[in-house]
């Protein structure tokens, strides 16, 4: 099945099965210490963990069954990808934490979420300066300790 | 794993020839653009040429290709000359897809946000046993390879 070809290959872990690794000193996710990413101000350590399940979750199915696609329309208007953008605001950490490790196209979701819109003619196309406004914006608005 | 989503690919002299790269797509890839990411999306994050409409259809997709020297023909087969490109669209006739020919005859395609590859023409078609992806060709066009080009 397609999704399930894909999803092993993007990842080691089940998308269930979040590969969070809590140690002492902090909550890691992916070798990122989230709490220290994450401003708390945001969400408290238990919330992170059941959203960023929920989030890993939608975001395997989401890659799993648009990652071979260049259609934009059909990456965005996904089930799994507009689910995400429902859960709003809560979800904003997740997102740029992961549009800073990966190479995902998140930009319609923080458009959709936050109402704010950082493309200009002068980059359409340019998937990395796109990339880099949103972080730039993230960590200017706190979601983001460091870009 | 591609040849699980692709199964025309099996028995196929197939090869990946580029790392993963975001940065563009298969339509790009087909204009020989490594540097874009190319689609008429109507929220405006990809590149589409200048003037022309930015909707998912085959009439875009041809004035697109055109507006860097691509013209209709009418056949996949090599051209002296003449660089060729294939169409792919899905079973309600929306672009999905684009390969360009190569001077072996074999044709080249970036898989979304994933790698590029060599492959035989036929070889992403959609499969009636696996989850469709670019669905059918529907146009091939040509450009002589002395027509310059650029992408601003």
């Amino acid at each position: 099945m397609y999704y399930q070809n894909i999803s092993q290959n993007q990842s080691s872990s089940n998308p269930i099965n979040v590969d969070y690794i809590p140690k002492p000193i902090g909550l890691y996710y992916k070798n990122v210490q989230i709490n220290e990413t994450i401003s708390h101000e945001f969400l408290s350590t238990a919330e992170i963990l059941v959203k960023l399940a929920k989030f890993e979750n939608l975001k395997m199915n989401w890659l799993g069954e648009t990652k071979l696609l260049s259609s934009l329309s059909d990456k965005f208007s996904h089930k799994s990808y507009l689910e995400i953008i429902d859960i709003g605001k809560d979800i904003l950490p997740f997102i740029f934490i992961d549009l800073k490790n990966n190479d995902n196209f998140w930009f319609k979701a923080l458009k959709e979420i936050t109402g704010t819109e950082v493309v200009t003619k002068e980059i359409q196309g340019n998937f990395h300066e796109i990339k880099k406004r949103w972080l730039t914006w993230g960590v200017s608005k706190g979601y983001l300790k460091n870009k | 794993m591609y040849e699980q989503i692709f199964p025309f690919l099996q028995g196929t002299n197939w090869r990946i020839t580029s790392p993963i790269d975001p940065n563009y797509n298969c339509i790009a890839w087909a204009a020989e653009d490594n540097k874009k990411f190319w689609w008429p999306d109507e929220d405006g994050y990809a590149y589409w040429p200048e003037g022309v409409p930015r909707d998912e259809t085959l009439d875009s997709f041809i004035q697109a290709y055109s507006s860097i020297g691509f013209k209709i023909c009418k056949d996949y087969l090599i051209e002296e000359g003449f660089t060729k490109i294939a169409i792919y669209v899905d079973k309600n006739g929306k672009p999905t897809h684009a390969a360009r020919q190569l001077d072996s005859g074999k044709w080249t395609s970036k898989l979304g946000q994933e790698h590029d590859i060599e492959h035989e023409l036929f070889s992403l078609n959609n499969s009636p046993s696996t989850y469709p992806l670019y669905g059918e060709i529907k146009t091939f066009m040509k450009k002589s390879k002395n027509t310059q080009q650029s992408f601003t």
